[in-house]
């Protein structure tokens, strides 16, 4: 196990027997993340501190069930807040903006909690998305940062709806082939 | 849905994942999800091979109140503990 991920998966160990301390140490190394990745889904910040809350009151109950075949405890913790956001988004049924996916950072450098293998997917997911059908591409990260259904990805790109219906499904499919290689 | 169907069951976990399974849709598979170990396999996996998607998006720090409210939700009879900013 890579060493950045080794602290993060003691922490959850001693939270899960109930140390509020390594709680409290898990939430500020890492809520950050979690926080920046709510704001940009929900695009609403009151929203985004409710579901921040919620994620870590999750977190604390079920930090026994994190093991490592679910990824990064990174992965783990982005997983339960980005859900919690794909709920929210369902509930108000969000005014969608169209704007196009342009504050990311292509960084190919170790963030302050990366390790070696976050570094080496990156580059590979990076790989494999230029290789994608530009359409492809942008259904997938409209829907993946934006939280767009099928329905407002057709509005968004001006399709019809079976159209990017297929492009997500296709190009996820390619995706998948070119990640595996 | 068919139970034995891989390469389905991979196409609808990435659409799990992203976020385009809704509805019915997105519930049924859920509880394909609580039943079937190689379909929560199949959802892993795509969440490990976009989190550098997650990655790549500008941290923020959450206002401390957020923080105040976890406490006070999980511990409302004790005293806090301080997060160390």
């Amino acid at each position: 196990m890579a060493k950045a991920d080794d602290g993060l998966v003691r922490a959850l160990a001693r939270i899960a027997q109930g140390d509020r301390q390594a709680f409290a140490g898990f939430y500020q190394k890492t809520h950050r993340a979690v926080f920046g990745m709510c704001l940009h889904l929900l695009r609403d910040r009151d929203e985004a501190c409710d579901v921040l809350q919620e994620t870590y009151i999750q977190v604390w109950h079920h930090a026994g069930e994190y093991h490592c075949d679910r990824g990064s405890v990174q992965t783990w913790m982005m997983s339960i807040g980005r859900y919690r956001c794909l709920d929210a988004l369902r509930r108000r049924r969000h005014e969608a903006d169209y704007d196009s996916v342009s504050d990311r950072q292509e960084s190919n450098t170790l963030g302050p909690m990366d390790n070696v293998g976050n570094l080496l997917d990156r580059q590979r997911l990076n790989h494999c998305l230029k290789d994608l059908d530009e359409r492809y591409r942008s259904s997938i990260e409209m829907a993946y940062f934006r939280g767009f259904t099928h329905q407002e990805l057709a509005v968004a790109m001006g399709e019809p709806l079976g159209t990017t219906k297929s492009w997500i499904r296709r190009g996820l499919d390619v995706l998948r082939r070119c990640l595996d290689t | 849905m068919k139970p034995d169907n891989y390469e389905r069951n991979h196409a609808l976990a990435a659409e799990y994942v992203v976020g385009t399974l809704q509805g019915a849709a997105r519930r049924r598979f859920e509880r394909w999800m609580m039943v079937s170990a190689r379909v929560r396999r199949q959802v892993w996996y795509w969440e490990r091979r976009l989190q550098p998607f997650n990655e790549s998006l500008p941290e923020e720090v959450a206002p401390r109140a957020v923080w105040n409210s976890i406490e006070q939700r999980l511990f409302p009879a004790t005293a806090p503990v301080a997060a160390r900013w």
